[in-house]
């Protein structure tokens, strides 16, 4: 396991755990724009709080985890193959367990991608910015 | 003495039999006959790795870890005979293989095309990976390809084929798809979709026969004297459960073979779970066909607990499944009846239960905004169906409103004068119950 921390995404101010060996090119899971590109604000921890709103959709997003519905999952292993983690998803959904691995980046890939809508997003007092 | 069990086939119910076997008893024998040599996979997977959405080898639904854990020995090969008075099967190799207790999860096939010609290759079906594969070789970029049938799986080849760069022709017996399960403005939703996905929809069509070249398949003659080239001609008119070994064994068959609430056929020592199963009601008596993911694994459970001397009683539950039509999320739950007959489909379809098909006398709700779209069909006092296009929110509470058969009549009224306001009402109902349950 590569070791994780947190990283702070330059646009828009959100915070993601990632692993030291996260790809280059890997986009904010909320505002979709690359976690690690130089901007004027990158680097800077106070400008970025000052200059960027933290909008509604980001504070949902870092603040849930993934559960399934095991009841509907047929199984097909979208989530899992669309997970940029390389988390088991398709596993967690049959056993009916939420998503509770701190590589989960709450990217919601998996719970966009399923085609039977067995993944949503629960609401968890996880980490707040305010 | 550790028992012996037998599973013949090994799709979902097999697998979940053999894993509900090996927790309850962990000294039994263990042996998986099935005519599949591939790993357990996913069968509903097979749609999008048809697409091109993901590679093979992400069908498989258990490690190499997962299927050691349950020590099943798999027998590669077809049963003949199913002697259930020796407590035997017979294998067509000559083998002969002895049971405590057998389970027949031997699923459903596709009802084989009948029309003049349907011999020829590039004929193709999808029922397993096999079929899957064979469609994939066959499929060629820019090539015309046919489709016929009315249901999921249809709709499945008509996209998959598509996505892999075929020019589609689908055929739709009836003047709208899946009439008998979609009201008119869903089948509308889902047939814009397909056409603006590139696949053209020739309603009111049917096949005369199947024109061949050198034993392959070339084109399509329709009844109105169309001539449709194709270099694949892909049919999905509904599925049989496969009774066959059944029947021949002397069991109780109906379209399914039938079973009561512990999964026991009408012979001794032989149970029956998944598609080939038919479950009488022991109420009401009616059987229902339920070829649906999740009446495999719930059926497996019970019979493989049943096997192993846990008696567990299966309740079926309202039939509720989520599929993807056209790029949307469509969750069918109870009896929803679409209004009208489907020719296109001479069997149950894949992924669908008889009960849906079932129109209620009830009145339809719909809400509509953009294409989310909600049905419901009310009853005289409750939620007899409900079909949640896109957006899935409403879909389990629908579900749970349905099948605990609550009482609306305070909020009836509200909610079949339709609208944003009969869904809001609906909303501060639900709430509300789950309080009062809680």
């Amino acid at each position: 396991m590569p070791a994780s921390r947190w990283h702070c995404c330059p646009h828009c101010n959100v915070y993601l755990m990632l692993p030291e060996n996260a790809p280059r090119d890997l986009e904010c899971k909320g505002c979709g724009k690359p976690m690690f590109a130089p901007t004027e604000l990158a680097g800077s921890f106070a400008t970025a709080l000052s200059l960027c709103e933290f909008d509604s959709t980001h504070e949902k997003l870092s603040e849930a985890q993934v559960v399934p519905d095991a009841s509907i999952c047929v199984q097909c292993g979208m989530c899992t193959y669309n997970c940029p983690m390389g988390i088991d998803v398709r596993a967690h959904a049959w056993r009916g367990k939420a998503i509770r691995d701190s590589h989960c980046l709450t990217c919601s890939e998996c719970v966009n991608r399923c085609p039977r809508g067995v993944l949503r997003f629960e609401r968890i007092p996880l980490f707040v910015l305010k | 003495m550790p028992h012996h069990h037998v599973i013949i086939g090994s799709g979902i119910a097999g697998l979940v039999a053999a894993e509900t076997l090996r927790k309850e008893d962990t000294k039994a024998t263990i042996t998986m006959i099935s005519e599949e040599p591939h790993d357990f996979y996913s069968r509903p997977g097979l749609a999008y790795y048809l697409r091109g959405d993901f590679p093979e080898k992400q069908l498989s639904i258990r490690s190499r870890e997962d299927i050691n854990a349950i020590k099943v020995q798999r027998i590669n090969g077809v049963v003949e005979r199913l002697a259930w008075q020796n407590h035997e099967v017979h294998l067509s190799d000559g083998q002969r293989v002895r049971y405590d207790r057998v389970l027949l999860a031997t699923g459903a096939l596709a009802v084989p095309p009948s029309f003049p010609g349907s011999e020829l290759q590039g004929i193709v079906k999808l029922d397993g990976l096999d079929d899957c594969r064979k469609i994939l070789q066959l499929a060629k970029r820019g090539q015309p390809a046919v489709v016929i049938g009315g249901g999921i799986t249809a709709l499945e080849l008509a996209e998959g084929l598509n996505a892999r760069g075929m020019n589609v022709h689908f055929f739709l017996r009836s003047a709208r798809y899946w009439g008998d399960v979609l009201d008119e403005t869903e089948s509308k939703i889902v047939m814009e979709r397909l056409r603006h996905e590139g696949i053209t929809i020739l309603t009111q069509t049917q096949i005369a026969a199947a024109v061949g070249k050198n034993g392959k398949v070339d084109a399509v003659q329709t009844q109105a004297g169309a001539h449709v080239p194709c270099s694949v001609l892909a049919v999905a008119i509904g599925v049989r459960p496969r009774v066959d070994l059944a029947k021949k064994a002397g069991l109780t068959i109906n379209k399914g073979v039938i079973v009561n609430e512990y999964l026991e056929t009408s012979a001794p020592d032989v149970y029956a779970a998944g598609d080939v199963a038919e479950y009488r009601d022991p109420v009401t008596g009616a059987g229902v066909l339920d070829v649906l993911w999740p009446t495999a694994i719930d059926q497996a459970k019970v019979a493989g607990a049943n096997m192993a001397g846990v008696r567990k009683t299966y309740i079926k539950g309202i039939p509720f499944n989520v599929t993807m039509l056209a790029g949307l999320r469509v969750a069918i739950i109870g009896s929803v009846g679409g209004g009208s007959k489907n020719d296109d489909l001479v069997a149950i379809t894949r992924g669908e239960s008889e009960a849906w098909r079932i129109v209620p006398k009830a009145w339809v709700v719909s809400g509509q905004e953009d294409i989310n779209r909600i049905r419901i069909v009310v009853g005289d006092t409750t939620i007899v169906g409900a079909l949640v296009m896109g957006n899935q929110s409403w879909a389990r509470p629908l579900e749970r409103l349905i099948t605990a058969k609550v009482d609306i009549t305070p909020i009836r009224q509200a909610i079949v004068s339709g609208g944003a306001e009969s869904l809001r009402k609906l909303a501060e109902f639900f709430h509300r119950w789950e309080k009062t349950k809680s």
